[in-house]
């Protein structure tokens, strides 16, 4: 990709040699056996007529270029079904790396990870999924445990990313804080990465991160900013940033090479007023905190580590009550909360869905925004009490769901409750039977990856 | 026995399809197939080789494909430019199109041939070409094109189009 304008900077930046690089101890990958084949997935209760053997079929299941004509596959007869689900790595992997779908996979979004930030004592994050029926096999964090057995998230323990079926939490915290412990994991497949500990000078303080996926990777590589594609289909890399004395400063972490880069990369152009950790929108390498006010323009890679430019967000979008998502067909949505009770949901429609832009002056997006619907809770929400507070919580981007939790009066006493939005049809439905939420409740969602949405195929109707 | 010297002055070999019929091919065509490529490397290629699992109609068909792709592949005569490179491999993908666009039932048989023999390149078309033909299509459309049989229960197939609405739309 040819960036729109140069970089100049004159701040000398001071490389560490590589071998003092953070504590340059390759990452922990930690697997739990994989769980037994579901019950009910038996070749001998198929009987489908067709002469092929499983594995041609496979061949044949792993060149279906679309994810939606794989679940229309494997409802045709159960061997597809069996295949397309126990064998869901590679078909999902064959020859080439399957597109991501253009289309909202509502599947995708099973849960969130609650934390309670006041709780004392402390208390771990609690998985609670979308729908309290689901057959669906939980992510459930205590399953996530090293060699001998041991748990790895406890109560210290503090989720802070979540993209496309991955997790990064910080373990081990403590109240001085200054040694970083970060694990990356798939609570699906039971993958734990713990990556080498930032201590020290190394150290970021407060801090937000970005995660990206192989399919962010592979946009990276397909757009050229990166030379190398991603090594396995479970690569990704960790985006960190955090603010020293005078500028904001950049650190990555690449599951390819299983260490942070060398330095840090201070930001030019922009910087982060009061550093949190919020939710990431990633296109094409550039990387917004809406909330942050806050983009990354270019992430540093191999050949270009010095300086990343970064730039101001427009205010509009840090507001507390919007939310901000980026919907596989490549328009972006917009979400806000307007007079406590109500939901409008904004589209920025794209001439070109793969290239989004961002006016780089002042950060605003280019394109108009089309309203598209407001959504009066009073209205479609199934009790008749009157809403109260309504508080976005994850925009489920592959799925388009979006989490809320609204405050209600049921007989004085006052309730907030979870709630999810179906972009597609402009539903409102209670999650996970409306569990009530304490107040201060941080909520990350969960979507699970195509690999385990497939796999997920078998299970579900047996 | 002294092999069978073909035309060009190159090695022929015999295939015997499994309802007797014979068919002779230049070596390097039937070096195409990994299993006829280790019978040729052991010696044991003469007189013929038997394929008792390949039908004569369907091993006509595969014999074509070799022969076509050994031919156009092998740059034994000397015109490896690029511009001659591009225009073979032109006229090869042209070939392979217009050789896999059969009915199903033929597309089948030459898939499983194609595997029984280990040809890869005929295998990836045929696997290919069926999966061009799933793309966009119901679950039903599906099973009537390639003769499946449904063999869920209804509260089965319920399921999974219940959960799956998404997949579903618009087909």
């Amino acid at each position: 990709m040819v960036q729109p304008y140069e970089i100049q900077t004159m701040v000398p930046v001071r490389r560490r040699p590589a071998a003092a690089a953070a504590a340059a101890v390759h990452p922990k990958r930690l697997k739990r056996p994989a769980g037994a084949e579901p019950a009910g997935l038996r070749a001998l209760d198929e009987d489908d007529g067709l002469p092929l053997c499983d594995e041609i079929l496979l061949l044949i299941m792993s060149l279906v270029p679309d994810t939606a004509d794989l679940v229309r596959c494997a409802a045709t007869c159960r061997r597809c079904r069996r295949l397309v689900s126990s064998d869901a790595a590679f078909v999902c992997q064959g020859s080439t790396p399957r597109p991501r779908s253009d289309r909202f996979i509502r599947p995708l979004a099973i849960g969130y990870y609650k934390m309670n930030i006041t709780a004392a004592p402390l208390e771990e994050p609690r998985f609670v999924p979308l729908r309290s029926n689901s057959r669906r096999r939980q992510p459930l964090l205590v399953d996530l445990v090293d060699d001998d057995g041991r748990q790895i998230l406890d109560a210290s323990s503090r989720v802070v990313a979540s993209r496309n079926g991955l997790l990064v939490a910080e373990i081990g915290r403590t109240k001085s804080g200054c040694v970083l412990k970060l694990c990356v994991c798939n609570p699906m497949s039971g993958e734990v990465d713990i990556l080498p500990h930032l201590r020290g000078r190394d150290s970021p303080g407060s801090y937000a991160c970005a995660l990206l996926t192989v399919d962010d990777l592979h946009d990276l590589y397909n757009c050229g900013e990166d030379t190398t594609p991603p090594s396995s289909p479970s690569s990704y890399r960790l985006v960190l940033i955090y603010n020293r004395r005078s500028f904001t400063a950049v650190r990555c972490f690449s599951s390819d090479t299983g260490l942070w880069e060398p330095a840090e990369a201070p930001v030019v152009g922009a910087k982060v007023g009061r550093m949190r950790p919020h939710a990431a929108i990633i296109h094409r390498g550039v990387v917004f905190w809406p909330r942050l006010k806050f983009a990354l323009w270019w992430l540093p890679t191999a050949t270009n580590a010095d300086v990343v430019k970064g730039i101001s967000m427009h205010a509009s979008f840090a507001r507390e009550q919007s939310l901000l998502g980026l919907l596989p067909d490549g328009r972006l949505c917009w979400v806000q909360v307007v007079n406590g009770d109500k939901i409008r949901v904004f589209f920025l429609e794209q001439a070109a869905a793969d290239n989004l832009s961002l006016r780089v002056d002042d950060g605003i997006f280019e394109g108009c925004w089309a309203w598209q619907r407001t959504i009066r809770l009073s209205e479609v929400m199934p009790e008749s009490s009157p809403v109260m507070a309504v508080k976005l919580r994850w925009f489920y981007e592959r799925s388009g769901v979006v989490l809320f939790t609204a405050e209600r009066s049921r007989r004085f006493v006052y309730e907030e409750r979870c709630y999810t939005l179906n972009l597609d049809t402009m539903e409102v439905e209670k999650a996970n039977g409306g569990e009530p939420v304490d107040g201060d409740t941080d909520m990350l969602g969960y979507e699970i990856d195509q690999l385990a949405f497939l796999a997920s195929l078998g299970t579900s109707a047996s | 026995m002294a092999a069978a010297e073909g035309s060009d002055g190159g090695k022929m070999i015999v295939l015997i399809s499994a309802d007797g019929q014979r068919f002779e091919l230049p070596e390097a065509a039937a070096k195409l197939s990994q299993i006829v490529l280790y019978m040729i490397e052991d010696g044991c290629c003469y007189p013929s080789i038997p394929l008792p699992k390949v039908d004569g109609v369907i091993l006509a068909k595969i014999v074509e494909y070799c022969n076509k792709h050994a031919a156009l592949s092998s740059g034994a005569d000397g015109s490896s430019d690029a511009a001659s490179e591009r225009s073979k491999e032109r006229e090869l993908k042209i070939f392979d199109a217009e050789f896999i666009d059969v009915d199903v039932t033929t597309l089948f048989d030459v898939m499983m041939a194609a595997n029984y023999l280990n040809i890869k390149g005929l295998l990836d078309l045929a696997c290919q070409r069926t999966a061009d033909l799933i793309k966009g299509k119901s679950p039903e459309q599906i099973r009537q094109t390639f003769g499946i049989k449904n063999d869920f229960t209804p509260e089965e197939e319920a399921a999974i189009r219940k959960e799956n609405a998404w997949a579903f739309d618009n087909i």
